[in-house]
């Protein structure tokens, strides 16, 4: 019967997988409570670019130093990043997108990716680009993304700690939590190091017909401590297993960590995790990720389930619907998280 | 301790006035005279012919207190030898039509600083008058800093927050922070990291084999090397080998050898790394009036030392916790390089002696230069 059970969850989702490559992507990988899997083109648990993953290893490495006595959660985000001129903006809010900092992305023009895959930006140009532009609204107001916030708590770690919130991330949870697969990229870094499938993106990503280009190799420098990441859906997977088991974070930080405001109908968003709704009850937390190439997916549930996905390319980019390419990334979580 | 980095220092000020005569002497001699009389732990040098053959020489220990024997060419920290490599680029860019010499920095690096009069060579020929971080950075305490990681915004924001020493233009004021805004520029203009623009642009070009810009946090010397020394706050001396070089940035972060500053030196002078028309520029040269050593002149990243049989050389020298390094080419394509594991001071109890102590390493330049074999 237990052979059965694995046997169910084991089809279901190189099924899943093989249907969103059908339907146009070319690659996708996965990560089951313990089992890799693949479809179409794409090595089996290859490295991929987490985009906005990153920020989920952000923000542990932040409410560590919380826990530290480094950072205060409720002061200001000031205090420690000078260029945040509204004091009231708490850490808090940076953390969990309610400061009203607005995104930088547009303004450094992230959607032509010829413009930005070889290009490095500094740290403060991403801040600057996004603080020549006025609030989103007053901080505390409502929860609006922008990748801005982790800009500024990247810096903000750098600050406290004296040393490069790579360097940081690499200590405190890359190597804590064992994920042999998972980097930060050196500066100036374009290539995926270990086996890897190729990503593909449309040229300009405000321009769904602009043509799709091989996105493989690209500068991340844009994306930083908003996104600059590199790993596996094995690694992401037990990385937010771990998390959500008490091993990055003491009790209270991953409390706060959990404490959420709503983001949309399906899911609400704590400090650099998110939760969504199970089919089955109750939630799983985690993370989604998109960069020019990849889209992720990955978290775990209370109880130690885990997994995650990834599609080479955007949804959308092949003539995909990306809303319906998006909830099926969100079913083949639910299917690992849920099914017996 | 305020003289770090500074390759050509401030506190150079303090050690003029001692002739430098060329003795009948041999680089050995010259070398184990640094170690013995002045307490280097190591010195290291190299003498490239003009014929390109080189010779690697060494005195001391590699490490303090032990018996090491110091690594034939290893590898130091070059402090303030960066700003030349930086420059070398920016010059390369500037005969690409990618940036222009007199325009002001600001039309690259819109609001970096507030006078807008300021030009890029003003930056090179540190005439720019913006204030030098280094000073306001807290060096004295460098057991404080010696692990930090600085963005180079930070550095430059440190500069911006402390008054101007002089109006654009009008006097020779050497400060790090021009060459902050130096890489700053390459960056922008480029769309590369300056560690890439160096890398590829002069390292991997000339082939300059233990020569590296350390990564974001990096804190080793990778390669063969002697430890290094300073002075701490307390007065004790202590192994600085390990550091974070961030606080140096484009103004002083590489690590190389004696044989690769000749090499390239030799190859900027001789024109392969620049077209005619912007080494010239480069070699054009201001007073430095007592902010360097007796009769330096300073170009566009290099300065032009005299030397006592007769003409003169081109390098630049280089401060950091640690390890000094000094010398240069001269017109013919000699060149020769030195560098000691430690600043004048660490090991030296009063200015005087550490006055005698950078004398006796520039005349080991000028010997080596002038014919010491």
């Amino acid at each position: 019967m237990i052979v059965a059970a694995v046997a169910a969850l084991s089809l279901l989702i190189p099924q899943q997988l093989d249907q969103i490559v059908h339907e146009g992507t070319p690659g996708v990988e996965a990560h089951a409570n313990g089992r890799n899997y693949a479809a179409g083109k794409a090595p089996v648990n290859g490295q991929v670019r987490v985009g906005s993953i990153t920020k989920s290893f952000v923000a542990v490495t932040a409410l560590q130093l919380v826990a530290e006595g480094k950072i205060e959660l409720d002061g200001p985000a000031s205090k420690y990043v000078q260029y945040v001129k509204d004091s009231r903006i708490t850490v808090r809010q940076v953390l969990q997108h309610t400061s009203g900092l607005p995104d930088y992305p547009l303004a450094i023009g992230v959607n032509k990716i010829a413009d930005i895959r070889n290009r490095h930006f500094e740290p403060h140009e991403l801040l600057d680009a996004a603080l020549t532009q006025p609030p989103s609204f007053p901080p505390g107001e409502k929860y609006q993304y922008s990748n801005t916030n982790y800009v500024v708590a990247g810096l903000m770690i750098q600050r406290v700690t004296g040393r490069p919130v790579a360097e940081e991330v690499q200590r405190r949870v890359i190597d804590r939590a064992g994920l042999k697969d998972t980097y930060w990229p050196k500066q100036g870094e374009q290539r995926i190091r270990g086996k890897h499938a190729q990503a593909f993106a449309v040229s300009d990503l405000l321009d769904p017909k602009s043509p799709v280009v091989n996105a493989t190799e690209l500068d991340t420098s844009a994306a930083w401590a908003a996104g600059a990441m590199v790993s596996t859906p094995a690694d992401v997977a037990k990385f937010y297993r771990i998390l959500l088991g008490g091993g990055l974070l003491a009790k209270p930080q991953l409390d706060e960590m959990r404490k959420t405001v709503p983001a949309d109908d399906k899911s609400a968003y704590g400090l650099g995790l998110e939760s969504f709704k199970l089919s089955c009850g109750g939630e799983w937390w985690g993370h989604g990720g998109t960069i020019h190439g990849w889209a992720s997916l990955g978290g775990a549930t209370d109880n130690g389930r885990n997994a995650a996905i990834t599609l080479t390319a955007l949804p959308g980019t092949f003539g995909t619907d990306p809303a319906r390419t998006l909830q099926q990334m969100v079913d083949v979580i639910d299917t690992a998280l849920c099914k017996k | 301790m305020k003289k770090t980095l500074v390759g050509v220092l401030a506190v150079a000020m303090l050690f003029t006035g001692t002739a430098m005569a060329a003795p009948a002497t041999t680089v050995q001699k010259q070398l184990d005279g640094l170690v013995k009389q002045h307490k280097f732990p190591a010195a290291l040098s190299t003498v490239t012919e003009s014929n390109g053959r080189a010779t690697s020489q060494t005195s001391g220990t590699a490490e303090l207190g032990k018996n090491v024997p110091v690594p034939r060419n290893g590898q130091v920290r070059v402090g303030s030898n960066t700003k030349a490599f930086v420059a070398t680029v920016v010059m390369q860019l500037v005969a690409e039509g990618k940036v222009e010499l007199d325009q002001p920095i600001t039309k690259y690096l819109p609001g970096a600083i507030k006078d807008e009069r300021i030009t890029v060579r003003q930056l090179l020929n540190h005439t720019s008058g913006l204030a030098n971080y280094t000073q306001y950075l807290g060096v004295e305490k460098f057991e404080e800093l010696r692990h930090r990681y600085f963005e180079p915004r930070e550095l430059l924001d440190i500069a911006n927050a402390h008054p101007v020493t002089n109006q654009p233009g009008e006097k020779f004021k050497y400060s790090n922070t021009n060459y902050v805004l130096l890489g700053l520029l390459t960056q922008k203009v480029t769309g590369r990291p300056i560690a890439e623009n160096v890398d590829q642009r002069i390292i991997r070009k000339i082939g300059l084999r233990d020569t590296y810009w350390p990564g974001v946090g990096d804190q080793t010397i990778e390669g063969r090397h002697p430890h290094g020394y300073a002075r701490t706050s307390s007065g004790a001396v202590e192994d600085v080998t390990e550091l974070d070089p961030s606080w140096g940035w484009a103004a002083g972060q590489i690590i190389s050898t004696t044989k690769d500053l000749n090499t390239f030196y030799r190859a900027l002078l001789k024109g392969d790394l620049l077209p005619e028309a912007q080494r010239k520029e480069m070699q054009k040269t201001v007073d430095t009036k007592g902010e360097m050593w007796p009769g330096a002149g300073y170009g566009l990243g290099i300065a032009s030392s005299p030397l006592t049989c007769g003409g003169r050389y081109w390098g630049h020298g280089g401060d950091i916790p640690g390890y000094e390094t000094r010398g240069g080419v001269t017109q013919d394509g000699r060149a020769f390089s030195v560098a000691l594991t430690a600043l004048p001071g660490t090991f030296q109890d009063t200015p005087e002696e550490a006055g005698k102590a950078h004398d006796a390493v520039l005349a080991t330049v000028d010997a080596a230069l002038c014919g010491a074999k």
